[in-house]
């Protein structure tokens, strides 16, 4: 096993957590604020932030609708405004911004990077931008940008693949949970097992897994072999139904309520 | 150059999980492209299935009233009516050399859709098209089409319902059916290699267009001219003249109803470099970076990308893109028809049009070729709303 000095001390806010995944302004800003002030309250603090598009290719239907109405809105100063007001009022999480590549590169990637990076984003994951073209990544912001890359495996990338990635990895690992776009519930915990088990061996990094993840009752079982389980579509689900259902749903993910 | 990239455009932009296929199908192109039985196959079914090669007609009315030598390539007199066909054979192929049993596709005005069917329909593979719920409404002819040839018709309708959201349904059925599944790209965008595939497979275009011009002038064309929307028309006419300097090449973009964002698709002409549905090239997008709006009167190039070989021949000088609007167009359509008897598509008739608006600016007696992609009866419906034929 590979010791990566680069590790923090394994993330303690996202250690066998559920990650709530919150598509900013989305219906609008105001209930992204009640829904992070309510994962704060709950202890939720390790946030998937997702930056909406208008065409969003791996996600599935219910993301796909939230994003792209969300979409014609959004602007990232005031999503700015809002996590520093929460910061400057003593919430603190760790946000791994999650947006498609032409958002972040039309808005200037280092810039907006380095922005974010005040407010608690210490992740950036590309779900458009593959491990293969990190070259790109690379262009688009420095190597001493404080925002951490996060790539996305699957079951289906061989295993040389899988540790070319894993060398290049500094934070985490986003295991996509099946081959498909988000909001479906297919996959196996035994494969799912076998790739985190394949990544371990190889180097002491987190895997957080992603897609499909519905509850709490579908995050546990996941969470006894991986360091975190991501819920988005559900989430906005509830949302689509009301802030208050959301915020209710945020309690079951943590345990609070059943 | 970087594998994948014309300059700095082009690459693999799609999530992790769909590369693994994407390099399956780069090694199956290049062993399929060695294998002499199949390319002694698909030169057959390109000549008595396609009809190929295509004329390459001296317009002669055009020619006296414009003062050129004008001729038009007549990929719209292919089977199934447009150069798609060339495409779509050459990818049922290596779909099959493959093993792949389900074709997906994409389709905007439905000329790709027709021509996948049809090379579906005679490898006896299952097919099924991405069609934006709008084109359903105004490609009405082809959707019937595609239907009788067995494919099936998925009306999609998220977003503005039209060939973007046709292509983004498509990755996103191919990212949940790998192992099964072949998706046949019509245009020569989105990830490597398929700008690659498709160009390979579209410059027999510009391949016979160099050899019968030089049989029929004995010297090369001044300009060329080509309608561009994802652009293999256009990069199909191009690719074989892209050394020979002294040829000016020109592709047409659509610039619909004026110049706002929203209401044109001329990505190359007014677009900045982004990164949309696999590839880094020109794209129309907000300030905030969300894809825009787009509006064409031909659903083949309403679309607010464009095939990264483009954006670089834009970069390095080599090609000049321009745009004309929808007025010259059905005005290109009507000269096409009454001067010549040819019934072009309204996305042909946009290289026309661009012709028609710059010919009395050349130099006199320029040799001309246009890339008449496709045919226009799929258009009747358009044009007679909009008045034309009373």
């Amino acid at each position: 096993m590979l010791l990566d000095w680069g590790l923090k001390a394994m993330n303690s806010f996202m250690k066998k957590n559920v990650i709530p995944y919150i598509l900013a302004g989305y219906p609008d800003l105001e209930a992204t604020e009640i829904l992070l002030r309510q994962c704060h309250a709950l202890g939720l603090t390790f946030i998937e932030l997702g930056i909406p598009f208008s065409d969003p290719s791996a996600d599935g239907p219910v993301i796909q609708a939230a994003a792209s109405i969300a979409s014609r809105t959004f602007d990232f100063m005031r999503l700015y405004q809002l996590l520093k007001k929460l910061k400057n009022e003593g919430l603190t999480f760790e946000f791994t911004m999650m947006t498609y590549a032409n958002p972040l590169y039309a808005a200037g990637t280092e810039k907006t990077l380095k922005l974010f990076s005040e407010v608690g984003v210490e992740g950036l994951l590309i779900p458009d931008i593959p491990f293969e073209e990190r070259h790109f990544i690379s262009m688009l912001f420095s190597k001493k940008s404080p925002v951490k890359n996060v790539w996305m495996i699957s079951e289906n990338l061989s295993d040389d693949e899988l540790s070319v990635i894993v060398k290049h990895s500094h934070y985490y690992l986003y295991l996509v949970s099946y081959l498909g776009t988000t909001g479906k519930s297919v996959h196996s915990l035994d494969t799912l097992k076998k790739v985190i088990n394949k990544v371990k061996a190889k180097k002491d990094i987190p895997v957080v897994v992603g897609f499909g993840i519905r509850s709490k009752a579908d995050a546990d079982p996941i969470l006894e072999f991986a360091d975190g389980a991501i819920i988005g579509t559900q989430l906005i689900n509830q949302l689509n139904s009301s802030t208050d259902k959301a915020c209710l749903f945020l309690k079951t993910l943590s345990g609070i309520v059943p | 150059m970087k594998k994948g990239y014309f300059g700095q455009f082009g690459g693999q932009f799609v999530p992790q999980t769909l590369m693994p296929a994407l390099k399956e199908l780069e090694s199956a192109f290049i062993a399929f492209k060695k294998d002499k039985t199949i390319q002694t196959e698909l030169k057959d079914l390109l000549k008595h299935y396609v009809g190929r090669p295509s004329p390459l007609y001296f317009s002669r009315n055009l020619s006296s009233k414009l003062g050129h030598r004008i001729y038009l390539k007549r990929e719209d007199l292919n089977h199934t009516g447009s150069h798609k066909i060339n495409n779509t054979l050459g990818q049922i192929l290596l779909a099959r050399f493959m093993g792949k049993k389900r074709i997906i596709a994409e389709t905007g005005a439905g000329q790709h859709g027709v021509a996948t069917a049809t090379a579906a329909a005679l490898m006896g593979l299952e097919c099924i098209v991405y069609m934006g719920a709008e084109d359903v409404d105004r490609q009405r002819p082809n959707v019937e089409r595609m239907k009788l040839l067995g494919a099936t018709v998925i009306a999609v309708e998220t977003g503005s319902r039209t060939l973007k959201e046709a292509v983004t349904e498509t990755f996103k059925d191919w990212l949940s059916n790998l192992s099964t599944t072949y998706y046949l790209l019509g245009s020569a965008m989105g990830p490597y290699p398929y700008p690659d595939i498709v160009r390979h497979f579209q410059q027999i275009i510009g391949q016979e267009t160099r050899r019968q011009i030089l049989a029929a002038e004995k010297k090369l064309p001044d300009l060329v001219l080509a309608c561009v929307g994802g652009g293999s028309n256009a990069i199909g006419i191009f690719a074989p003249f892209r050394k020979d300097l002294s040829v000016r090449l020109m592709g047409v973009e659509a610039g619909g109803r004026g110049a706002p964002l929203g209401e044109h698709c001329s990505t190359l002409a007014k677009g900045k470099p982004g990164i949309f549905q696999g590839s880094y090239s020109y794209l129309l997008y907000t300030p905030s970076g969300q894809i825009a709006d787009t509006h064409s009167i031909s659903a083949g190039l309403d679309y607010p990308g464009v095939g990264p070989e483009h954006s670089w021949l834009k970069d390095l000088g080599r090609a000049e893109y321009v745009s004309v609007t929808d007025d010259e167009v059905l005005n290109a359509f009507q000269t096409l028809c009454r001067s010549e008897g040819i019934l072009p598509a309204l996305e042909s008739s946009h290289a026309v049009a661009h012709l028609i608006k710059i010919a009395p600016k050349l130099p006199p007696d320029q040799i001309i070729v246009v890339n008449l992609s496709g045919r226009g009866d799929k258009d009747l419906g358009i044009v007679l709303a909009a008045g034309l034929g009373a």
